[in-house]
């Protein structure tokens, strides 16, 4: 993980990897696929999405592959997989814990 | 929402920290019929539409004045409108669609989108308290060791010395004020409140006219310094007086034009000047009482070694030693003394005659071409007297 993250990755953060890991994306089509998979309990506000993607493009766990006019699309790179990964490895540890805390 | 061609302009009150509020005015303003057109420095252009409930929301910008093209067109796919740039700090986006997202769906991004712009109103805060504190230190370091330059800048006049304090003053709590709304701001963001709060524009209003009149009334009492400055007592050291007078006192003086070779002024009654002089007779202080007369001779014919017009100053003597000390010297050099009427009309270019008493002798010391001195007394007529009716007689 880039030495810039801190801290976990936030829940948009985390699908906005998750849509990149599918295939490359633009914009719009990340904040649709986000959408569809979390069946609209997630919606990307479009100043979320930019900034995320401006951010994951400075760590450089995405890069822009195609650039169409005005549409750019975006890879996730190995860091971002890594990144990803990680991340939900994490929340795979915290279900875990919970569902022992549950028992 | 279609908007129209008529326009108003309604005062932008708001601080860059004032995000709730000011988002919370504009929809206001929109459910009035009034959309946001453009912003310049503290004034909202507005257009008239058709009254609506919609939404506005503000996005840090990068100093740029326009989002890029493919950027607003992106966002006017997800509900929002490119509004308005405001001061190059923030994109505002409008959106007439409920069902929207919003424009920062969750409050950590904003918070990480917001970071460098909070960043750099900090610095701007911290700076401007910063030098605050230096100019007060300054002023003080001034006013403790009087022998600094600066003093002779500043210690023109009580009230001018007010002012500065003032100013100090205000600017720092101009500062902290802005710091305390940045931190506001800061923790605002960070503790996820992104929702809008109550309007409260009456509030921002309030707070931006008593700041601007705050900033109106310094700055008027500072340009107005020089004025009050002058009705009261001023006292300006000079160290050097040689010549025309330093800059520092020219500066000071009401109407006062510094020719090639000499100075000319046309003030009266201008107060206390101290003028330490080291290239008249001996290194003394002469304290300037009052009067400074300047008198234009038009029918002196004009040539190099002769300037069309004479000064005659009065001084009176602050040391008896000086008194002593020329009487001395104009005794060896001119015994007998000089002829004042024959002075009058042989003031060379450049030269300054000044007149001293200490109450038994009077005497004339003229400074000729910026370094040589020659003095010259008469026991046999009232200078002051004589002077004035020179005046008199060329006014």
């Amino acid at each position: 993980m880039s030495k810039h993250f801190t801290g976990p990755l936030t829940e948009t953060m985390f699908y906005v990897l998750m849509a990149l890991m599918r295939e490359t994306m633009c914009g719009i089509e990340i904040g649709a696929y986000v959408e569809n998979v979390t069946e609209g309990r997630v919606r990307i506000g479009p100043g979320t999405l930019y900034t995320i993607l401006a951010k994951f493009s400075e760590e450089t766990w995405i890069r822009e592959v195609q650039v169409s006019g005005r549409k750019r699309t975006y890879a996730i790179t190995e860091l971002g997989k890594e990144g990803y990964l990680a991340e939900v490895q994490r929340l795979r540890r915290c279900l875990c814990d919970a569902e022992e805390a549950n028992r | 929402m279609k908007t129209g061609q008529v326009v108003v302009r309604k005062l932008w009150p708001f601080h860059i920290y004032d995000l709730e509020e000011a988002q919370s005015w504009l929809e206001a303003q929109a459910a009035a019929g009034w959309y946001l057109a453009g912003i310049t420095f503290c004034v909202a252009k507005f257009r008239r539409g058709t009254p609506q409930k919609v939404r506005y929301r503000m996005e840090p910008s990068g100093d740029e004045d326009h989002p890029d093209t493919g950027k607003t067109e992106t966002y006017a796919a997800y509900g929002w409108n490119w509004a308005a740039t405001w001061a190059g700090k923030y994109h505002i986006y409008l959106s007439a669609d409920d069902s929207s997202a919003e424009l920062f769906s969750d409050s950590e991004t904003l918070a990480l989108a917001m970071k460098k712009r909070i960043r750099s109103e900090l610095i701007g805060a911290v700076i401007e308290v910063g030098m605050a504190a230096g100019y007060f230190l300054i002023l003080l370091y001034s006013q403790l060791k009087s022998e600094h330059p600066l003093w002779s800048l500043l210690d023109d006049g009580t009230l001018r010395m007010v002012y500065s304090y003032l100013l100090v003053t205000f600017l720092f709590f101009s500062g902290c004020l802005r710091l305390h709304h940045v931190m506001k701001l800061r923790g605002c963001v960070l503790g996820g409140r992104v929702e809008n709060g109550d309007i409260q524009h009456r509030r921002c209003f309030r707070r931006r006219v008593l700041t601007f009149s705050g900033n109106m009334a310094i700055l008027l009492l500072i340009l107005s310094s020089p004025f009050w400055s002058f009705k009261a007592e001023k006292t300006t050291e000079v160290t050097d007086y040689g010549g025309a007078l330093p800059f520092l006192l020219i500066q000071d003086l009401e109407d006062v034009k510094v020719e090639s070779n000499g100075l000319r002024i046309r003030g009266k009654d201008w107060g206390n000047i101290i003028i330490s002089s080291r290239d008249l007779l001996a290194p003394v202080k002469l304290e300037l009482r009052q009067t400074c007369i300047a008198v234009e001779d038009r029918d002196q014919p004009y040539d190099t070694q002769y300037r069309p017009y004479y000064w005659i100053e009065y001084y009176e003597m602050v040391s008896e030693n000086l008194a002593v000390q020329i009487a001395d010297e104009l005794e060896e050099k001119y015994p007998g003394g000089g002829d004042f009427e024959r002075f009058a009309l042989e003031t060379p270019v450049g030269s300054r005659a000044i007149y001293y008493t200490d109450g038994e002798f009077q005497f004339l010391c003229l400074q000729l071409q910026k370094r040589a001195a020659m003095v010259c007394y008469s026991g046999k007529q009232n200078l002051r007297e004589y002077s004035q009716s020179f005046l008199e007689k060329w006014q």
